[in-house]
C-alpha cells in the first residue's frame, strides 16, 4: 500500500518536473545583436547534423560549435540559452512561428543554395519532363508567383492550395517528402501543401497522372528512392556535387539562403505556466486537427504490436517444437535461426526486410513490419517456451501417458497449462518490450505513434509536449497489454 | 491376462557400449493376483514394470495382453494404458489441478463422464483412500503419503483391470509408509490385480499371492510368499530375503594379519547392531586358529548376520576334505568344551567342495 502511494507520488513529481524543465533556461530578454555574418565569431552556434550548415561550420575554429540531430533541438538550444545563434535555412521558421517561440531571423546569409527534386540515377523520362516543366514556369514567371505565395507571407501554414482544376486519374507518381515544414511542404490532414506540393500538383496536370505524397524521414528517404518505393524525392534538398554523383536532380525550383536565428523574448507572447501548457496543448493537438496524427499513429502501433505478438507467438511455438525435436536437422535449423535473429539489431533487420528481402513483393510497409517483428519475437519467445516446457517435470508427462492420454493430449492438458504459468512473467516482459520497439517503424515510413510525435514536433518546434503525450500513451499501452495477458492466463487457469 | 515372453531391454551408452537391464523375462499374470516384485537395487524391477505399459519400451520379446501383442506396430497404446493404471514413486499428481480435478480429469476426458458423474465417482474413490476432505486442496499442500493416496484414487477412477505400483512407498517418510500400505492392503483384499515393486518385505510377505524375485535382469525365482521367504531355492534369493550380510577372510597361512580380522569383525558387529556377539566371535576365532586350524591352512573364515532372523554365525571352511576338524586328533576335549561354551550351537557339515564348521553365536 505504502509502496503504491510512494510510486504514485514519484510519478507525479517526475511529470511535474518534465513540465517545468523547459521554463528553466536562463532568461535574457534579447538575443545578441547580429548585423553581419562575421558577428558570430566567438559565439555558440547551433546547426543540424547532416545539413550543408554542418559542412559550412565544422571546419571553423573561431566559433563554439553545437551540432544537433534535428532543427527542433537547435531551436530548443537557442531558446534555452545553450546556443547564441542557430543557422539553418532562412525559410525554416515562418514569421508566425518565430513570434510564438521567441526566436527571430536576425540575418540572411550571402550564400545561395539551389534546391532540386531528386530522381534515381540514370536516364528518366519523368525527370526530363519535370525539368522542362519547371523551365517553362520560370520563363513565364509562374515559378516566382508560387514562391511568393508560400514564402512571402506571415503564416504559410494557413495558405491554401490554389484551384488547379480536377486531379487526373491513372497510375500515381509516388512522391516522398523528407520534411514536414511550411512553406516548403507540409501535410494538413490528408492534403499536402506548400511550394513543392503545389509545383508537383501542377506537374501532375501537365503529365496527366495523379501524385501521391508520403512522408519519409531523411534517413530512409534515399534507400526508399533507390528501392523504387518512391519515384520523386522532395524536401528542399540542396543540389550538391556529392549528391549528384549518386542521384539525379530536376532543374532547381527554388533557392534557400542561410538564416541566422537568435533568441528574442521581446517578440514572444507572454503566457505564464498554465497559459503555456494551454497553448502547447492547443498548438500540438488542436491546430489543423493534429491529434489525428496521434490517433492514427496509435492505431498503427497497436495494429503492428498485436499482430506481431500473435503471429510471433505462433511462429515461436513452431520454432520451439523444432528446437525440441529429436530430428537433428530440425533442431539445428531452429538453433541457427534463433542465434541469427538474436544477433541482428531489430532496426537493421527491419530495414533489410523492407528495402531488400520483401522489396519486390508489393507488401505494404505495415505488413513488412508485422512480419519482421513477428520473426524477431518468435526467436526470443521460442526459447522461453522451451525452458518453460522443460521446467515441467518429466513425471507429469509420464503420469499423463500412463493414465491413457495420447502424447498430444498429455501436452495439451498437462504440460502446456503448467508451462504457460511459468512462462507468463517473461513472456509479458517480451511482449511489452515489443510494443516499445515498434517505435522504430518510422524508418520504413510508417506513421506510428513515435513518428506522429515527430510530425507534430517538426511543425510546432515543441521538443517536449508531443513526446510527453506519446510517452504516456506508450505507458498506458504497455500496462493494458500486461493486464490483458494476465486476464488470458486467469481464464485458462 | 498378461503373458510376457523373452522380454529384454538394453541401452546403448553414448560411448557405444551396450548396457543390458532386462535379459530374458518370462511370466504370466492372472486376474486377481497380487504380485510383489522384489530384488536388489539395479536388477531391473522398475524397468520391468515400466516396460509392461511401454513407458520404457522394451527392446525385445513379447507382451501379450488379452491375446494381443502390445508391441505390435499400431497397437492403441493409450487404450491399453486406460485399463492398466500406474502409481509412481514420485506421485506425479497434476500440479496445476486441485485434488478433485486430479481424480475427475481423466474420466471426463477419456471415459466421457459428465462433470457430475465424475465428481460423484471421484468423491467415492477419495473416501476410499481417506482423502475426501482434501478434495479442494492443491497437491502442493499435501504430505507425501496423502499425495500417494490421491494418486491411487486417480488411478482407480479409470476403473483399471490391473495396477502397476512402482515403489509406491520409497519416497515417503517412514511415518507415512503405513497409510499407503494399508490402502494397498485394502485393494488387494478386494481382488484388484496388482504388480508392486517394493522394498517392504513384511508387506510383500503378508499381502502378495505371488513373489517375483528379480536378479541379474531375469525373474530369478517365482513363487508363493512361503516358498520365497521361508524355503528359497537359490542362495541369492535366500541372501536377499533373509538380508544376510557377510564378512569373509581367506586365511592362507600363519602370517595372516589376525589383528586386522579382529578389527574388521568389530566394525561389522557395530554396523549391524550385534556388538554383544563380538567377544564370542573374537575368542572362537583365536581359539580355532591357535588349535584345530593351525595345521589346516589355507581355510576360509566367514562371519554372517541374517537381518531377517537376527542370527549371527561364524564359519570355518576347509576345501578338499570331508572330515570335521573338530573330530580329528589334535582337538582335545577341553578346547571343544570351551568352544561349546562360547556359542549356542556347533554345526559340522560337509559341503560341495569340503567341510564346514558353523558356530551359531
Amino acid at each position: 500500500m505504502l509502496m503504491k502511494r510512494t510510486k504514485r507520488i514519484l510519478f507525479l513529481a517526475c511529470t511535474a518536473l518534465l513540465f517545468l524543465l523547459p521554463g528553466c533556461g536562463k532568461e535574457s530578454q534579447q538575443g545578441f545583436d547580429l548585423q553581419k555574418e562575421s558577428d558570430i565569431i566567438g559565439h555558440k552556434v547551433a546547426y543540424n547534423a547532416g545539413s550543408v550548415y554542418e559542412i559550412m561550420m565544422s571546419p571553423r575554429t573561431d566559433i563554439t560549435k553545437l551540432c544537433f540531430n534535428t532543427q527542433t533541438d537547435c531551436i530548443e538550444a537557442v531558446i534555452g540559452g545553450q546556443a547564441d545563434v542557430m543557422v539553418n535555412d532562412d525559410c525554416i521558421i515562418p514569421p508566425d512561428e518565430q513570434r510564438r517561440l521567441g526566436v527571430r531571423l536576425a540575418l540572411r546569409g550571402e550564400k545561395n543554395f539551389p534546391c532540386g527534386l531528386v530522381f534515381r540515377k540514370g536516364p528518366n523520362e519523368l525527370r526530363e519532363k519535370l525539368s522542362k516543366f519547371i523551365d517553362s514556369l520560370i520563363a513565364t514567371g509562374e515559378m516566382q508567383a508560387i514562391y511568393d505565395r508560400w514564402f512571402l507571407c506571415d503564416t504559410p501554414s494557413s495558405v491554401q492550395l490554389p484551384d488547379m482544376g480536377p486531379e487526373p486519374s491513372g497510375e500515381p507518381i509516388k512522391i516522398g517528402e523528407a520534411i514536414n515544414l511550411p512553406p516548403v511542404a507540409f501535410p494538413v490532414e490528408q492534403e499536402w501543401r506548400g511550394l513543392e506540393p503545389e509545383l508537383l500538383q501542377r506537374f501532375a496536370r501537365y503529365v496527366g497522372r495523379p501524385v501521391e505524397f508520403q512522408f519519409y524521414p531523411t534517413s530512409s528517404a534515399v534507400p526508399a528512392l533507390q528501392a523504387g518505393n518512391i519515384d520523386i524525392l522532395g524536401g528542399a534538398i540542396f543540389i550538391t556535387e556529392e549528391r549528384q554523383a549518386t542521384m539525379d536532380f530536376a532543374t532547381s525550383h527554388f533557392s534557400a539562403h542561410p538564416g541566422y536565428y537568435v533568441k528574442d523574448e521581446t517578440i514572444k507572447e507572454r503566457l505564464g505556466f498554465w497559459g503555456g501548457i494551454k497553448q502547447a496543448f492547443h498548438n500540438n493537438l488542436i491546430v489543423e486537427n493534429r491529434w489525428r496524427y496521434i490517433t492514427g499513429g496509435l492505431w498503427e502501433t497497436v495494429k503492428i504490436a498485436v499482430l506481431s505478438i500473435l503471429l510471433g507467438s505462433l511462429f515461436g511455438a513452431g520454432i520451439c517444437w523444432m528446437r525440441m525435436s529429436r530430428r537433428k536437422w530440425l533442431k539445428q535449423t531452429a538453433k541457427i535461426y534463433i542465434d541469427v535473429m538474436r544477433g541482428i539489431p531489430m532496426l537493421v533487420f527491419l530495414m533489410i526486410m523492407f528495402y531488400v528481402v520483401l522489396a519486390g513483393t508489393g507488401m505494404g510497409a505495415t505488413a513488412v513490419a508485422v512480419v519482421a517483428f513477428a520473426l524477431n519475437f518468435a526467436a526470443y519467445v521460442s526459447e522461453m517456451f522451451r525452458t518453460a516446457i522443460q521446467s515441467v517435470s518429466h513425471g507429469q508427462t509420464e503420469a499423463g501417458l500412463a493414465i491413457g492420454f495420447t502424447r498430444w493430449q498429455t501436452f495439451r492438458y498437462i504440460v502446456f497449462p503448467q508451462a504457460l504459468k511459468s512462462v507468463m512473467p517473461v513472456y509479458k516482459g517480451e511482449a511489452i518490450s515489443l510494443v516499445k520497439n515498434t517505435s522504430i517503424v518510422g524508418y520504413i515510413a510508417i506513421q506510428d505513434l513515435t513518428r506522429a510525435s515527430d510530425m507534430i514536433r517538426n511543425r510546432t518546434f515543441d521538443a517536449f509536449f508531443p513526446l510527453l503525450i506519446v510517452t504516456i500513451i506508450y505507458f498506458i499501452l504497455a500496462w493494458l497489454l500486461g493486464k490483458a495477458l494476465d486476464l488470458c492466463v486467469k481464464k485458462k487457469g | 491376462m498378461i503373458t510376457i515372453k523373452h522380454l529384454s531391454k538394453s541401452y546403448i551408452d553414448p560411448d557405444g557400449s551396450v548396457f543390458t537391464v532386462l535379459k530374458d523375462v518370462n511370466c504370466e499374470i492372472n486376474p486377481g493376483e497380487v504380485i510383489s516384485i522384489i530384488g536388489p537395487s539395479g536388477t531391473g524391477k522398475s524397468t520391468f514394470l515400466r516396460a509392461i505399459n511401454l513407458l520404457d519400451p522394451p527392446t525385445g520379446g513379447e507382451i501379450i495382453v488379452d491375446g494381443e501383442n502390445i508391441l505390435a506396430k499400431g497397437y492403441p497404446l493409450n487404450k491399453l494404458r486406460q485399463k492398466m493404471g500406474m502409481v509412481f514413486q514420485s506421485f506425479n499428481l497434476f500440479e496445476h489441478m486441485s485434488i478433485l480435478d486430479n481424480v475427475t480429469f481423466a474420466p471426463m476426458k477419456l471415459r466421457h463422464l459428465t462433470r457430475q458423474q465424475a465428481e460423484e465417482e471421484a468423491m467415492a474413490m477419495l473416501r476410499k483412500v481417506g482423502m475426501a476432505e482434501k478434495a479442494n486442496v492443491m497437491p502442493s499442500d499435501l504430505s507425501g503419503g496423502q499425495k500417494q493416496r490421491v494418486a491411487i484414487a486417480r488411478c482407480l477412477a479409470m476403473h483399471p483391470e490391473v495396477i502397476l505400483f512402482d515403489e509406491p512407498t520409497s519416497a515417503l517418510d517412514p511415518t507415512m509408509v503405513g497409510e499407503v500400505l494399508s490402502v494397498l492392503r485394502q485393494l488387494a483384499s478386494e481382488g484388484m490385480t496388482m504388480l508392486i515393486v517394493t522394498h517392504e518385505m513384511k508387506f510383500a510377505h503378508d499381502v502378495s499371492t505371488r513373489i517375483f524375485f528379480m536378479n541379474e535382469g531375469i525373474i530369478y525365482e517365482d513363487g508363493t510368499p512361503e516358498q520365497i521367504f521361508d524355503h528359497p531355492v537359490h542362495s541369492a534369493t535366500k541372501a536377499f530375503v533373509q538380508r544376510i550380510h557377510k564378512l569373509v577372510f581367506e586365511v592362507d597361512g600363519p602370517d595372516y594379519d589376525i589383528l586386522d580380522v579382529h578389527s574388521q569383525m568389530g566394525g561389522f558387529c557395530n554396523k549391524y547392531n550385534i556388538a554383544a556377539k563380538r567377544d564370542a566371535a573374537d575368542r572362537i576365532t583365536d581359539l580355532m586358529i591357535q588349535s584345530v586350524m593351525s595345521t589346516r591352512y589355507p581355510f576360509t573364515l566367514r562371519l554372517t548376520y541374517s537381518e531377517q532372523y537376527d542370527t549371527t554365525a561364524l564359519d570355518f571352511m576347509k576345501e578338499g576334505t570331508d572330515q570335521s576338524p573338530l573330530q580329528q586328533p589334535g582337538c582335545d576335549p577341553q578346547t571343544l568344551d570351551t568352544l561349546r561354551s562360547l556359542c549356542k550351537e556347533i554345526i559340522e557339515e560337509p559341503t560341495k567342495r569340503g567341510f564346514r564348521v558353523k558356530f551359531i553365536l
